[in-house]
């Protein structure tokens, strides 16, 4: 419904102690992890150089680790939290004052806080009670909520009375019922099980389908990340490490936080590689081999203008194959998933794991304490830069 | 294993707990003496103990006695006093009799809450209470229980005692109760001080101011000095002009209080306004007229005095803070900047910096020409002092002992303090105790109260002629009783003594007597603050004098407990 | 852990009756709980014999309480109590001071836990409930005091009232100031205090609730009524049951303390009454008993009329 722009954000937790605002701050922040942040004389620095521009309707999904910022993030956007610095649109509107009730948004919590001495139905209803809307409004928007969510049956029970996926849906029902322009939700599925998560997370999916809303998602889960988002943006240490699609993140991390944050299992790297140029020609040798760059990628490397040296190569595990000729390593761990295989193994000094389909294997090869040859194509092979971490081609 | 120790660390705690309460119960253990004598009857104290009680300046006991016998006495001390054991004048006593008393002080504050208990504690009394403060009734209720010893079955034992009784039947029908018997031992300090509880006292300075400003008729500024007479006219004009004038000098004009007092104190009081109307009133407004109990709220003129002193009230003449405030305030602001044009104390030493800036006056002369004094019923024969329990060993030897407190010399160390401490060794060309120079940063009264336990005594008019010297303040107070209060008082009035009523009398005044005593407070205090009373509130207030509140049934008990001990004097 | 382990053993061992094992397995807390349980036996059970006096001819210390000296007369000391002239203004005056005491006493501290909850900053809560809690440490002597120096004749409330050209008022002789001044004194001592338990069931309220109420368009104070005082209600309940169970429980020092001839209309009590009877004067330790027993006889009754009504509309109850 709305576009949503952030610009040059910033958030600072003043030193002092005596602030209430630390008091509010999310549990996913603990103190302890405080320590990666930057610390200024002005306090600690939780965001910084937040710039985003949210188109209508899109779905973005705030993703990283506990402490990374993406929390604080959502909080100012959603008024509880104070915006240092930086200026945040809705719409065309200068919102960084506005109070959050007046800013048409709509939040899901993590732990849903439901008022607990209200029905179902109530705590749909209370911020349209508090808007004033009259009765026969808020009972046909509360029901229409309800249905979209399938909870109509469970109308009239406390939320003491309900599942912990049942108290989801209350949850969103209660954001949705207002139609605001932007749905924030601060990692509403965390506290499920796997299962009822994944139910949800389809069912956010639908849902996104029936409102016309930009949705603001914040999670610590990459496949919710992946799975959600149109665009993904990925935070550390307060800054934002990159924005992309799904595709983008996962096909080219701009650094080696986003290469080993996002896809599961980790990406694997090879932390001694040389990249060498003979010839105006880049390659580079990993464990002693010597591998030569795809013409594209030599074109990348070109345009940075890349000095040989020591290199970082990232490869998805399941971008590995099985070649007899290929590196040698040694099988620490066969897990058997059904369709393919996870093979973590020892070559060198790292340790790696390879995905590969169990279509056509004999099982028996790949016992634990086997060698076995590997290899990988070129073109799906990352290089990061040890020193700034970030991806070279 | 956690479990193990929680096990332990409960058990552990039970037995601490256990200890913690039978070790209470170990602590009041009696002292092992009474029961090691062995001796029964009185033969076998004279025999083994040399027990001998007629010579009253010789030991009660021999040196055996003083190791076999001993005695456990609880009392209420003060808070300054010395632990009894401690005092001189025990242990000159015990150096005189060789009779063993182990004193068990508490504070005066936490006897009142343990009386009870001692007496509930069938099983482990003490041998008596010293300081009792037994009233009539419980010494009734305790001696038809056989809880208390009825001392006057053993008089002859003392000798001192019984020479006092057989002198002054008023004392002794005032102390015996209504079966004939006498109970308690009393304290008995004659100084003729407490009949009158008030006295006038006049702001000179400001009386002079007054009168020079022509404000009173009739008073000349000779006559402003001791015993000055005015009428409640002449009072009246005076007390309105310290009312509007800057008296004390301080630039305002509305702190000076012209008459204060303390409402209802037991000195000090407003009782003497109402002799302006002839009424010899007091706290109780019971007082013996010409043999007749007395009330003097059923007499007219208490409605035309309370009416008169609320007009004063009414006029800011009488501080109204003197029907609210303790006598500790009182006291505070006498002190310092001199507010007070007029007062009623004891005394003007301890209300006012400087007492000598006030005169002493006469009774007021009210509108009919009345002139008389409050008659205060504190009796000077305090009952209850001293009680015995009736299941005590060789009682004998513990009155033989208590009987020389009753000895003139004995008597005035236990009031005002020991000879050595207080007193010097040598009494004066008259036989008299002489007092020491007080030692360095102490007043008389702190000395006294440290080194005298007070308590049992009789000082009468025979020990002031022989033995002891008065203080000084209670002769200057007797001295200006004698010349301003004293002659004021109509001869066929007296206070009402202590009296002696049987169970039931006892029973029908606790049933009424509080409620009746509300019921005047209640009413008097609406009239005197509140502009007075009318006529149609005083018809209620008499009806209910003699329905709903009794006041009548109460009279007659009053009646016939005095005809008796009239008739027994 | 001890009894998951300990269940677990015995489990194991399937010995004894269930209720046996039971036993075994919280044996050790029943052993350090068995103090108590001996303490508030000897000290609050035990002593309840001590009602017979009530039905005593006339009690003195020392007496046998199952063997009474002049024999037992029934009710005829609640009787008496009952056609004691006093009986109508002792209840009148206990009641109407409790209940104007409970009306303005009640509310406050809840009232007075939510301000402090709602109150922006931490620390300017933690200091205004610092200074509200002092007063509930004075002693009740000193509290007389103090009421003495501000509302005596030349107090400062009437050195104030004075200056703006009023007249001064003896506020301890007036029936109609005492019960103002009892209440509001008892009050202000302890509003404070007695809003420590709601603080500490509003400290326990998720912060989520009122972000999700800010969300909803809620203000400060529609977020006070909608969050923070349902969080406290099932408290508020208990607490109510409790004060009414001793709504006519007013002791006696305070009114005792306070009580001057002016006053005395409306400022006696039965606790003070009992006092009077029981322990000051030549007393009638029978009557005052009977008296005292009455009064705990309503406090019962009212208990639990107040446990009953509130099972019926809440679910909160104390039994």
């Amino acid at each position: 419904m709305a576009t949503l722009t952030l610009k040059n954000i910033k958030k600072v937790y003043p030193n002092t102690e005596r602030t209430t605002k630390k008091r509010k701050k999310k549990t996913d922040e603990p103190v302890k992890e405080k320590a990666n942040l930057q610390i200024t004389d002005e306090g600690v620095v939780a965001v910084q150089e937040f710039s985003l521009d949210i188109a209508d309707r899109e779905f973005i999904v705030l993703v990283g680790p506990s402490g990374c910022g993406k929390s604080t993030t959502l909080r100012m956007v959603a008024g509880l939290e104070e915006i240092s610095d930086g200026e945040l649109y809705i719409g065309d509107r200068l919102v960084n004052d506005v109070a959050p009730k007046d800013r048409d948004i709509a939040m899901v919590f993590q732990n849903y806080a439901l008022y607990p001495h209200m029905s179902v139905y109530d705590n749909m209803a209370f911020s349209l009670k508090l808007q004033k809307v009259p009765k026969d409004e808020i009972r046909q928007k509360v029901e229409e909520a309800a249905r979209i969510l399938d909870i109509t049956q469970y109308l009239d029970r406390k939320p003491k009375a309900l599942s912990g996926g049942q108290r989801q849906r209350v949850a969103i029902g209660r954001a949705i019922v207002r139609s605001p322009q932007v749905l924030l939700m601060d990692e509403p599925l965390s506290n499920l099980d796997a299962k009822l998560r994944n139910q949800m997370r389809a069912e956010i999916i639908k849902l996104r389908q029936k409102i016309n809303t930009t949705f603001i998602y914040v999670t610590h889960d990459q496949t919710e990340a992946m799975t959600l988002g149109d665009r993904i943006v990925i935070m550390k240490d307060g800054f934002i490490q990159q924005i992309g699609t799904p595709q983008e993140v996962f096909g080219h991390p701009n650094n080696l936080f986003v290469a080993g944050f996002i896809g599961t299992p980790q990406m694997n790297f090879f932390n001694d590689c040389q990249l060498t140029l003979e010839g105006g020609k880049y390659a580079v040798t990993v464990l002693g081999t010597s591998i030569p760059l795809t013409d594209e990628q030599q074109a990348k490397l070109k345009a940075n203008n890349c000095k040989p040296g020591h290199v970082i190569v990232g490869v998805r595990p399941v971008h590995m194959r099985i070649d007899p000729n290929g590196f040698i390593g040694k099988i620490e761990v066969s897990e058997m998933m059904g369709s393919e295989l996870h093979l973590h193994l020892s070559v060198g000094d790292s340790d790696i794991v390879a995905i590969i389909p169990t279509v056509g294997l004999n099982l028996s090869d790949y016992a634990i304490g086997k060698t076995i040859g590997f290899s990988f194509s070129p073109d799906l092979m990352h290089l990061f830069d040890p020193e700034t971490t970030n991806n070279l081609i | 294993m956690k479990r193990t120790i929680a096990v332990i660390i409960a058990l552990l705690m039970l037995a601490a707990c256990l200890t913690a309460c039978s070790g209470g119960d170990k602590k009041d253990e009696k002292p092992a003496g009474n029961a090691a004598a062995p001796v029964s009857g009185v033969d076998a104290l004279v025999s083994q103990y040399g027990f001998q009680w007629k010579d009253t300046s010789a030991p009660i006991l021999n040196d055996a006695g003083a190791q076999a016998i001993s005695f456990t006495v609880y009392s209420s001390k003060n808070a300054s006093a010395k632990d009894y054991n401690d005092m001189k004048i025990m242990q000159d006593l015990y150096a005189a009799t060789n009779v063993n008393v182990t004193w068990n002080n508490v504070s005066e504050s936490i006897y009142s809450q343990q009386k009870n208990l001692i007496f509930g504690n069938a099983k482990d009394r003490p041998d008596a209470i010293y300081h009792a403060g037994m009233g009539a009734g419980e010494i009734i209720k305790y001696a038809n229980r056989n809880v208390i010893l009825p001392i006057s079955d053993y008089l002859e034992y003392m000798p001192n005692f019984s020479k006092i009784l057989a002198a002054r039947p008023d004392i002794k029908s005032q102390i015996t109760s209504e079966d004939g018997k006498i109970y308690a031992l009393p304290r008995v300090e004659e100084m003729g001080l407490l009949e009158f509880p008030n006295l006038l006292f006049l702001n000179k300075a400001w009386a002079i101011a007054a009168v020079k400003a022509g404000a009173v008729a009739g008073v000349t500024e000779e006559d402003i000095k001791d015993g000055l007479a005015l009428t409640s006219e002449q009072m009246e004009a005076m007390l309105a002009y310290f009312r509007d004038n800057d008296m004390n000098g301080n630039g305002k004009t509305n702190d000076e209080r012209p008459l204060n007092f303390v409402y209802n104190n037991w000195q000090g009081n407003q009782c003497d306004l109402f002799g302006m109307f002839g009424l010899n009133d007091n706290l109780e407004h019971r007082v013996i007229v010409d043999g007749k109990v007395t009330y003097t709220v059923q007499d007219d003129r208490f409605r035309e005095a309370a009416n008169f002193i609320a007009d004063w009230v009414t006029k800011g003449l009488i501080d109204k803070v003197s029907f609210e405030q303790s006598q500790d305030n009182f006291l505070a602001n006498g002190k310092g900047e001199e507010l007070y044009g007029a007062f009623y104390w004891w005394e003007s030493k301890t209300v006012v910096s400087n007492p000598d800036n006030y005169i002493v006056c006469a009774p007021l002369i009210g509108p009919h020409g009345d002139q008389t004094v409050c008659v205060s019923n504190n009796p000077e024969i305090s009952t209850g002092e001293l009680i015995i329990f009736a299941s005590v060993p060789n009682v004998e030897v513990l009155l033989a002992y208590f009987d020389r407190y009753y000895d003139p010399i004995i008597s005035a160390q236990i009031n005002y303090g020991p000879i050595g401490i207080v007193y010097e060794e040598q009494p004066d060309e008259n036989g008299k105790l002489v007092q020491k120079p007080l030692p360095e940063g102490v007043t008389a009264d702190e000395l006294r109260l440290q080194n005298a336990p007070l308590g049992i005594i009789y000082l009468s008019d025979d020990a002031w002629n022989n033995t002891v010297n008065m203080e000084e303040r209670a002769q200057l107070r007797l001295d200006r009783l004698k010349l301003y209060a004293r002659p004021y008082k109509p001869a066929g009035v007296t206070p009402v003594p202590n009296l002696s009523f049987t169970l039931q009398e006892m029973n029908t005044l606790s049933n009424y007597e509080t409620a009746l005593g509300d019921y005047i407070r209640v009413n008097m205090i609406k009239w005197l603050t509140g502009g007075g009373v009318t006529e149609d509130a005083w018809k209620t207030f008499q009806n209910d004098l003699n329905g709903r509140t009794h006041l009548n049934d109460v009279k007659k008990i009053y009646q016939d407990a005095y005809d008796r001990y009239a008739a027994t004097k | 852990m001890t009894t998951a382990k300990a269940s677990a053993e015995l489990v194991s061992r399937s010995r004894g009756s269930k209720a046996f094992r039971r036993l075994r397995e919280n044996s050790p807390f029943l052993v350090m709980l068995f103090p108590a349980v001996v303490i508030v036996f000897l000290f609050n059970y035990l002593p309840i014999y001590g009602v017979l006096i009530a039905f005593h001819k006339d009690f003195v210390p020392g007496d046998s309480i199952l063997n009474p000296v002049g024999g037992w007369v029934g009710l005829q000391n609640f009787k008496n109590f009952f056609e004691d002239v006093q009986f109508w203004p002792l209840m009148r005056n206990t009641f109407l001071l409790c209940i104007i005491g409970f009306v303005v006493g009640f509310p406050l501290p809840i009232i007075v836990s939510l301000m402090l909850n709602a109150t922006r900053g931490r620390r300017t809560a933690k200091i205004l409930q610092t200074i509200f809690n002092g007063p509930h440490f004075i002693s009740l002597v000193v509290l007389i005091g103090m009421l003495n120096i501000f509302f005596g004749h030349y107090g400062l409330v009437n050195n104030i009232k004075e200056s703006l050209g009023g007249e001064r008022t003896q506020y301890f002789l007036q029936e109609s100031a005492f019960r103002p001044m009892y209440i509001l004194s008892s009050n202000w001592q302890d509003f404070g205090w007695s809003a420590i338990i709601y603080i500490a069931a509003l400290s326990n309220v998720d912060p989520g609730q009122h972000e999700a109420a800010i969300l909803d368009g809620a203000s400060r104070f529609q977020r006070v009524i909608h969050v923070d005082l349902p969080a406290i209600m099932p408290m508020v309940s208990l607490m109510l049951i409790m004060s009414i169970g001793g709504l006519m429980g007013v002791g006696y020092e305070k009114a005792f303390l306070m009580q001057t001839d002016g006053n005395l209309g409306v400022s006696e009590l039965i606790s003070t009454y009992v006092y009077r009877k029981g322990i000051l004067n030549d007393t009638n330790q029978s009557y005052a008993t009977a008296i005292g027993l009455f009064n705990s006889i309503i406090n019962v009754v009212l208990l639990i009329i107040a446990n009953t009504t509130s099972k019926k509309f809440s679910n909160n109850s104390l039994w």
